[in-house]
């Protein structure tokens, strides 16, 4: 399991793609709007607190643990606080247990509120329409994440922004970035980016596909024209078969991988662009005290993102990298061994 | 007929039997041996081979996995080219999961349509096998969580399979090791059967080495012939000869006994004599004893008679001197005269009778002196002479004149010349002559003494100086005289000579040296 640095503090909710120096700006206001959030958004009682974690798997439970760590507060002085102190009961329902037997158990419990980890969590927490629920490691909620009252979340994938942030960081001279994606699933993502990169002078080579076996043919199209290649979070693209192309073609092309997620690095990615668990914790932690102080609208915390750059792939391609890329606080360098996360 | 005698040797030879038997086990050890290291040989390069052809198998299976997945024949050949480029690999093939040729290399036997591969992963084709192994693929992730996340395994679920690589291997690699193998065990096989050989011979031979000795020895003794080469013969010839040498030894045993008895009869025998002889000396023992006494009883006479003889010398001197006066009486008849001078010559002889007889009696001097020995012999004669004359013993005298004296003890020279007279008077007991005689021999002097009597026997001769010794009555001698004087000349470095014939005389010859002699 790859050990993480310490929680990035947050960056503001940016509208699009910024130098550095906006960026530290950005950072600077989302601890702000944290603080502010964290301060205002005061509760009366004590909370009981249920975390359905959809699977028994180790990030899952991370998270909850960042999440509790923000979420908790010590006995207050006064009021019913005093007497009775937050709580939290974590959930795990076996993939055997019928949803609708999960669902009668969180109403048993009676929640303040239910943190539901990954999607099979926010499908079951929905059932319950009356209690505040904040969502956490969802990939592309979509529509779950909509239409019902007291329901907000912490989004999973970074913004467009973020990856062209930290391809700028990486790879500042880069000027094709290439990308295979299926347009039903990941395009407005590249279409987003692509709208962005515009600006900078960054051109992004997408290659379209509607099958995972067309991705190595289509890999094949982008060699020699492009300076990194994009992992896009995308079912239609990503499987484990084409995550070898996808490294066999970095490492042949000599131009670093971005991919979206941590694991992607002992698998040959460079780069990895991801939200903290400590910050996705903290966030959420943040959206459930303003649930449960009554702001039903409250709306998705923007975070900064986390950049992990992966020494030995870098080494391997041979790419130079800027001398202040090493004392950037953004950057993570890993030495991944198993790519857990 | 030389065949039939070397096979005969080879049986009759306890070393050529046991090299035999030796080699006979070793090459049946060395064919055991040979074979056991050929068949494991023969496993292990078919597990060799059966290992290589599915790690290949595998390997071109996990390399193929992309290009099995997209059908791409170039990234299918680019995956399998290492592999087909193996000496022993006659070709590669590659399907599609659903049993479609997607890739060949090397020839139609890598080629073989089929959704269901061996289960042993593995076909033989004569001559080469044809290795299987599945192209498989992570199952894609259930969930979008999954992208982000790496989950556990779930329990049970296969991995999928997209298709089928496969490798045809040659077999002439296994056979060409199995024939190296079998080349070099037979090769080592034989160097370690001649070497194993020649040790046996070594040592059979060493080892027989004593036996050999044990049987020419045998031989020389005569108990294997000379064609006996035999072992087994030769030593039932040695226990036959044992046997006998058993039976000469109780024969030996019986005669050994018998001349034990024999001796034993005859140590019994002569136990018996020595028990007479015994008888014999302490007979003459006591009879030495009873002569001793009688010694003493003379010498006690002796003394007697020396105290009588003084006492009858002072009348004699003083009857001698009467009647001498008497005669010189000049008013005296004439035949009264010599009456009276015949009275005063008895009585002188009477004196002189006596000083012998006190003489004789008195202990010896020890004073070695020069002693005329014509005079001691006129002496001693004078001693004897009336009892010569009684016994009509006829006395003769060839004194030599002008003798020279001799250093002695004269007292002790008188006592062996009485010896001797009184030996010749008791020697003639119906008479005879007495003959003394000195002689001048240079330095020595000789004195003879002679009689006519009886003589003695060579036996009576040779013991005649024996101490106790007499042929006389045990009252009339106590057979020390002789013995006595023959001390008594040995002391004073002479000698006695006895010369003797029965019935005609004997003679002692008393040979005294002139000059003085330490004894």
């Amino acid at each position: 399991m790859t050990r993480y640095g310490t929680a990035d503090a947050g960056r503001g909710a940016g509208s699009g793609f910024s130098s550095d120096y906006g960026g530290v700006l950005k950072r600077a206001l989302f601890l702000a709007l944290a603080a502010v959030l964290a301060l205002t958004a005061t509760r009366a009682t004590a909370a009981s607190v249920v975390a359905l974690l959809g699977a028994n798997l180790p990030p899952y439970q991370e998270v909850v643990r960042r999440f509790w760590e923000a979420f908790a507060r010590p006995l207050g002085s006064v009021g019913p606080k005093s007497i009775a102190p937050d709580s939290l009961t974590e959930l795990v329902p076996p993939p055997s247990q019928p949803p609708a037997e999960t669902v009668r158990d969180l109403r048993a419990r009676r929640p303040d509120l239910v943190l539901a980890v990954g999607r099979r969590a926010l499908e079951l927490a929905r059932e319950l329409d009356s209690v505040p629920t904040v969502y956490l490691l969802v990939p592309a909620p979509g529509a779950l994440a909509e239409g019902r009252p007291g329901l907000a979340g912490v989004p999973l994938e970074v913004p467009a922004a973020a990856w062209l942030e930290a391809l700028r960081l990486v790879l500042p001279e880069a000027k094709a970035l290439g990308v295979v994606y299926d347009p039903a699933r990941t395009g407005p993502l590249v279409e987003e980016v692509r709208r962005l990169a515009s600006g900078p002078g960054l051109r992004v080579v997408a290659e379209p596909v509607s099958s995972s076996r067309e991705v190595p043919g289509r890999l094949g199209g982008l060699r020699g024209q492009i300076d990194a290649l994009w992992l896009v979070p995308d079912p239609t693209v990503v499987t484990p078969t084409t995550v070898e192309a996808f490294a066999s073609f970095s490492l042949a092309a000599r131009v670093p991988l971005f991919a979206f997620a941590d694991q992607y690095l002992g698998k040959g990615a460079a780069v990895s662009v991801t939200h903290s668990l400590d910050a996705m914790g903290q966030a959420a932690a943040a959206v459930a005290s303003r649930l449960l102080a009554g702001d039903a609208g409250v709306a998705a915390p923007a975070l900064a993102p986390r950049i992990a750059l992966n020494r030995r792939a870098l080494g391997t391609l041979g790419i130079p990298l800027p001398a202040d890329l090493f004392r950037d606080p953004r950057v993570h360098w890993l030495e991944p061994r198993d790519g857990s996360r | 007929m030389a065949a039939a005698s070397l096979r005969r040797r080879l049986r009759d030879s306890f070393a050529a039997t046991v090299f035999a038997w030796v080699a006979a086990a070793l090459l049946g050890v060395l064919a055991v041996g040979v074979a056991l290291v050929v068949d494991a040989q023969r496993r292990l390069l078919t597990e060799h081979l059966l290992e290589r052809g599915g790690t290949l198998a595998r390997l071109v299976a996990q390399g193929a996995r992309l290009g099995v997945f997209v059908e791409d024949p170039q990234a299918l050949a680019q995956a399998a080219a290492a592999v087909a480029r193996e000496p022993e690999v006659l070709a590669v093939a590659v399907h599609a999961a659903d049993g479609r040729r997607l890739w060949l290399s090397g020839g139609e036997r890598g080629d073989r349509h089929t959704t269901v591969p061996p289960p042993a992963g593995f076909e033989d084709l004569g001559g080469a096998r044809r290795f299987w192994a599945p192209v498989l693929a992570d199952p894609d992730p259930v969930g979008e969580e999954a992208l982000y996340f790496r989950a556990e395994p779930h329990p049970g679920a296969p991995a999928q399979v997209i298709g089928y690589a496969a490798v045809v291997l040659s077999e002439d690699e296994l056979a060409r090791g199995l024939a190296e193998v079998l080349w070099q065990s037979l090769l080592v096989g034989i160097l370690l059967l001649v070497l194993g050989m020649a040790l046996t011979y070594r040592v059979v031979r060493e080892s027989a080495r004593p036996l050999e000795h044990l049987l020419a020895d045998l031989r020389a003794r005569g108990v294997a012939g000379e064609g006996e080469g035999d072992l087994r013969g030769t030593f039932t010839g040695v226990v036959q000869a044992l046997d006998q040498a058993v039976a000469e030894v109780q024969t030996l045993n019986r005669e050994l006994e018998a001349r034990v008895a024999e001796r034993t009869a005859e140590l019994q025998a002569a136990r018996d004599g020595l028990e007479v002889k015994v008888a014999e000396r302490t007979a003459a023992l006591e009879r030495t004893h009873r002569q001793l006494l009688q010694a003493e009883k003379l010498a006690a006479v002796g003394k007697l008679s020396a105290s009588i003889a003084h006492e009858f010398n002072n009348p004699i001197f003083a009857v001698r001197n009467v009647v001498q006066g008497l005669g010189q009486d000049p008013g005296i008849a004439s035949e009264n005269r010599e009456l009276a001078a015949l009275a005063v010559g008895e009585c002188d002889r009477m004196a002189a009778l006596i000083r012998n007889l006190q003489s004789f009696n008195r202990p010896t001097s020890g004073v070695v002196a020069r002693v005329d020995l014509n005079r001691a012999a006129h002496a001693m004669l004078q001693l004897c002479r009336r009892d010569f004359a009684d016994r009509r013993i006829r006395v003769e005298t060839a004194l030599a004149p002008g003798l020279a004296p001799v250093w002695a003890v004269e007292d002790q020279v008188k006592q062996v010349l009485l010896n001797l007279l009184r030996n010749a008077g008791d020697a003639m007991l119906t008479g005879g002559t007495v003959r003394v005689g000195t002689e001048d021999r240079g330095p020595e002097v000789a004195l003879t003494v002679a009689d006519t009597g009886v003589g003695m026997s060579p036996a009576v001769v040779s013991r005649l100086f024996e101490p106790f010794f007499s042929t006389k009555a045990a009252v009339k001698g106590t057979g020390l005289g002789l013995s006595v004087s023959y001390g008594i000349v040995q002391g004073h470095g002479g000698r006695i000579e006895v010369e003797s014939q029965p019935g005609e005389g004997s003679s002692f010859t008393v040979i005294l040296p002139k000059e003085r002699r330490e004894p």
